[in-house]
């Protein structure tokens, strides 16, 4: 790998660069992350150890940690057993379908999570389909079957969402290793299976761990795939609850303390994991990235039990998308399996409000896409290419965001800015709609970052050498070289920014205003207060439809005008 | 000992290895020169069984190892060979000792067995002390050694070199081309080995192959392949040599108004077209011929001076010629001068039957 070198000492314009970089990220991350500290200690300036000691001697709480652990450490592992075997077999075996399965293996992180949620309550709730499946046509049972209501139906739903990140980490990983390293030890006499554990599952550790921190940190911050299960018992639904209270100051500061102790325990978490999630370490493990991996050749019956895995997996991920669009065109289902009869009405129902979703949806992703992309870049030039002091820290806070749960992003904005009166405009940021893709954008940044950095990083300086020798200026080198070079690699990491950006309800729940609803936020309010489970389903359907439309798009015109090479 | 018999394998249609067939006796260190693209690294691959040939067999000592028409396939794991990479692999996640130990634990040897068998074999490779280090604190060199000794450790009936030291640099390339020979000479184990460098492939083996798209175009000692080629490729690609079109006559060839007496195949007979090949440093220049016969008269057109050698640029009628002189023979550019060759150093290629 050409590795760029650091040129240019410190420049003013770096370094005012990187001034205004630490500004941004002061005031938009660091600063609510301070409030919320501040806040669950101080009740109008005063100390107030109060409720630490509440909600750390109530047993109730306890049991909370302890759900949300153990939900979290066993979505890791289930994730983990579904995601990297599924990469082992589609990085290195020839199956039929591989590209389908790659696609449909996609298809989880397209739907919003609690969306997913939705849908397994229609499936598996304790009147939903499989039940009354059972009772009434099997007569198996007389009272429901609790398939999904409950840890159990917390780890599948996590799982099934999350198995792709593991995936996608793992299978890159793995195609990155040097075929030679596994051939080696082919020809010592290793088995396929010793081979796999003694050097491609080490060797591909790294990335899989990364992936794994990331599934980790979601399952113990996530709120809204319990609350749409019903569950309460979990750190972070329970945080949610207190937070809404705003009135209750006892419930009100449980819900902060609570918060805080979501944020230590991802915090600490992230630095037992620096090792795999920093940039740096993610780029080493790029190196080669234009490599096809490795094939190996299989018959028998190992093949096809690879292949009945991938076929599991696969109509597991699009059990929920499936049976999300069935119930949304519903239009009579009371107590039967399946719907009595099927029309447009839900669809008709938000049919009124879903416009201004759509468009508050691409509005606020859009111009969060836009600061992503700004600040992503400069930090990733800063990082890559110039030696302004700070940059370990400028690295170590871009990594801190991947650890900083949506609640507490959502709530610290919520305390940090409603009293925060602009200056020149005479108003509060919470009042002002740039406060929902303010926080879509920062929870996104490292992910822009990172494809930039790697990009840079793999990009020969001697092209922005050859571009200076002309007498080009660094920033006219910049647009006319860098840019260009590294757009591609860009590009997924902004898509992806984009499609999470659209589903991102944990943060800015706390933060809308009538008339800022988006897809997701709606579909929420609908299933969860409103109690109108077929428009809710509607919503989602159309939530869907809407992101894999983009992402199509996307990849099409960008696919074009990229030179078509890039993946999903 | 290993025996290659027909062996073809194609990629998307085209023909990487075209019915090659190769025979290598026990102890032997056997090498496979030839340009990227041969077919040379594929012929390897082969014999490891990590490419399947669709067309042939390989046969060590009496076992078939892959057969295309049997139907037999032993895969690598179960060949009982070593192999040293071009990238060395050397396992980035163990230490040398575990990497070293791999194909030992897998012949589940006793603790004692396999840690004296991994300091023997690392004081082969002159690495002891070693043990506790990881890829990443070892120089290139170093990991070429350590590359080596764990292939050898298991003592396997054959060693494969795909291209080892083609990611050294020179002068290190130069030192591990003599120890890589003491110590399979040391050793004994039959080895195989990959390359494109013509003085590696020529200092370690004791036969080699030359391949070009695919097929074998000569097999014998660095002395045979050097001084008869027997196809214009191999007289091209081993050293600095001049390829003349010809026509045989009797006890001679001819090309423009030129005859050059030398030794004439038997099955070539006269006005039959052949290739005349003649090494650079087999011709010699003087400023006035003092014979008449093999002389070419010529002008200098360009000169360099190499340090061992000097190397000269003379046009003789239309034709461009390379002459290698000792370096106190020095002309200057447009000197009128003559070439003479010996007949002994002339070799006629028959071209037809070389195909």
């Amino acid at each position: 790998m050409i590795l760029g070198r650091k040129l240019k000492t410190i420049t003013v314009g770096n370094t005012a660069l990187s001034l205004s970089v630490y500004a941004v990220v002061a005031l938009f991350l660091v600063y609510p992350i301070i409030i919320v500290f501040y806040e669950s200690f101080f009740i109008e300036g005063r100390l107030t150890l109060k409720y630490y000691g509440d909600f750390l001697s109530d047993p109730y709480y306890a049991r909370c940690f302890w759900n949300s652990l153990a939900a979290s450490v066993v979505s890791v592992l289930t994730s983990s057993l579904i995601g990297i075997p599924m990469a082992y077999f589609l990085s290195r075996y020839r199956l039929p379908g591989k590209t389908l399965f790659m696609t449909i293996s996609l298809i989880p992180m397209i739907v919003p999570p609690f969306v997913g949620a939705m849908a397994f309550v229609f499936l598996f709730g304790r009147y939903g389909t499989i039940n009354l499946v059972l009772m009434d046509w099997l007569g198996v049972t007389r009272e429901p079957i609790n398939l999904v209501y409950g840890l159990h139906g917390l780890i599948l739903l996590e799982t099934l969402h999350l198995y792709p990140l593991i995936y996608l980490n793992a299978a890159a990983a793995m195609t990155q290793i040097d075929p030679e390293l596994e051939e080696t030890a082919e020809i010592q006499g290793a088995s396929g299976i010793r081979r796999f554990l003694t050097v491609t599952l080490p060797l591909a550790t790294p990335g899989v761990a990364a992936g794994a921190f990331l599934a980790f940190i979601w399952v113990f911050s996530d709120w809204v795939t319990p609350m749409t299960l019903g569950l309460q018992e979990f750190l972070a639904p329970q945080a949610y609850s207190d937070l809404i209270q705003f009135t209750d100051i006892p419930r009100f500061q449980k819900g902060m303390v609570g918060c805080i102790i979501i944020a230590i325990f991802s915090m600490v978490m992230l630095l037992g994991m620096r090792k795999y999630v920093s940039l740096k370490q993610y780029v080493s493990l790029s190196k080669g990235a234009t490599r096809e991996g490795r094939i190996v050749e299989t018959e028998g019956v190992k093949r096809s039990l690879a292949f009945s895995f991938c076929i599991i997996i696969a109509v597991l991920s699009l059990l929920a998308p499936v049976w999300l669009t069935i119930s949304s065109f519903a239009k009579v289902w009371r107590l039967t399996p399946f719907p009595l009869e099927y029309g447009l009405d839900n669809f008709l129902f938000v049919i009124s409000e879903t416009p201004l979703y759509i468009v508050n949806s691409f509005r606020f992703s859009g111009v969060a896409l836009v600061m992503d992309l700004i600040l992503g870049l400069v930090i990733a030039f800063l990082l890559a290419r110039t030696r302004v002091p700070g940059r370990d820290l400028m690295d170590g806070l871009v990594t801190m965001i991947l650890a900083v749960p949506g609640i507490v992003v959502g709530i610290g904005y919520l305390r940090g800015f409603h009293k925060l009166i602009i200056p020149g405009i005479g108003d509060t940021l919470t009042h002002l709609w740039i406060i929902m893709p303010l926080v879509i954008a920062i929870r996104r940044v490292p992910y822009v970052v990172r494809s930039a950095y790697a990009s840079l990083l793999q990009t020969d300086q001697a092209f922005e050498e050859a571009s200076e020798i002309l007498g080009a200026s660094r920033l006219r080198t910049f647009f006319k070289i860098n840019l260009p070079l590294i757009v591609r690699g860009v590009f997924s990491g902004t898509m992806f920014s984009f499609v999470t950006g659209i589903q991102e309800v944990s943060s800015t729940m706390f933060l809308f205003l009538p008339g800022w609803e988006t897809m997701t936020i709606g579909t929420f309010i609908l299933f969860q207060s409103g109690g109108r489970f077929g428009a809710a389903a509607a919503l989602g359907v159309i939530v869907m439809a809407v992101t894999s439309t983009t992402i199509i798009l996307a990849n099409k015109i960008g696919g074009k005008w990229l030179g078509g090479a890039f993946g999903a | 000992m290993i025996d290659v018999i027909g062996v073809t394998k194609r990629f998307d249609g085209v023909k990487a290895v075209d019915n090659v067939d190769l025979h290598i006796e026990k102890k032997e260190f056997f090498a496979l020169l030839g340009p990227s693209g041969c077919g040379k690294t594929t012929t390897l691959r082969c014999v490891a069984g990590f490419v399947r040939p669709d067309e042939g067999e390989i046969v060590v000592s009496g076992e078939i190892l892959v057969s295309a028409s049997k139907g037999v396939f032993v895969p690598p794991a179960k060949r009982g060979m070593g192999m040293v990479f071009q990238s060395w692999a050397v396992w980035p996640h163990m230490n040398v000792f575990d990497n070293i130990a791999y194909g030992l634990r897998i012949q589940k040897l006793p603790r004692d067995e396999v840690r004296r068998r991994v300091e023997d074999t690392l004081e082969i490779v002159r690495m002891r002390g070693f043990e506790k280090r990881y890829p990443q604190q070892l120089s290139g060199g170093q990991q070429q050694r350590v590359s080596l000794a764990r292939a050898l450790a298991p003592q396997p009936r054959i060693l494969l070199l795909d291209e080892p030291l083609s990611n050294l640099d020179a002068k290190l390339r130069d030192e591990m081309r003599f120890e890589l020979r003491q110590i399979q000479k040391r050793v004994g184990t039959t080895s195989i080995y990959v390359t494109h460098d013509q003085a590696e492939a020529m200092t370690l083996s004791d036969t080699l192959a030359v391949m070009h798209d695919g097929r074998v175009h000569q097999v014998g000692t660095a002395e045979q392949i050097y001084t008869s080629p027997e196809t214009p490729f191999v007289a091209d690609f081993i050293g600095l040599t001049n390829l003349i079109p010809v026509k045989i006559g009797n006890g001679f060839v001819t090309f423009d108004d030129y005859r050059i007496d030398c030794n004439v195949p038997e099955a070539l007979k006269t006005s039959d077209k052949a290739t005349l090949s003649i090494k650079a440093e087999n011709l010699k220049i003087f400023r006035t011929p003092g014979m008449e016969r093999n002389v070419l008269r010529g002008e200098v057109v360009a000169s360099a001076y190499l340090g061992d050698v000097r190397d000269y640029r003379i046009r003789i009628g239309e034709r461009l010629i390379r002459v290698r002189t000792d370096p106190s023979v020095v002309l200057s550019k447009g000197d009128e001068i003559a070439v003479h060759v010996r007949p002994e150093n002339c070799v006629v290629i028959d071209e037809v039957r070389s195909k």
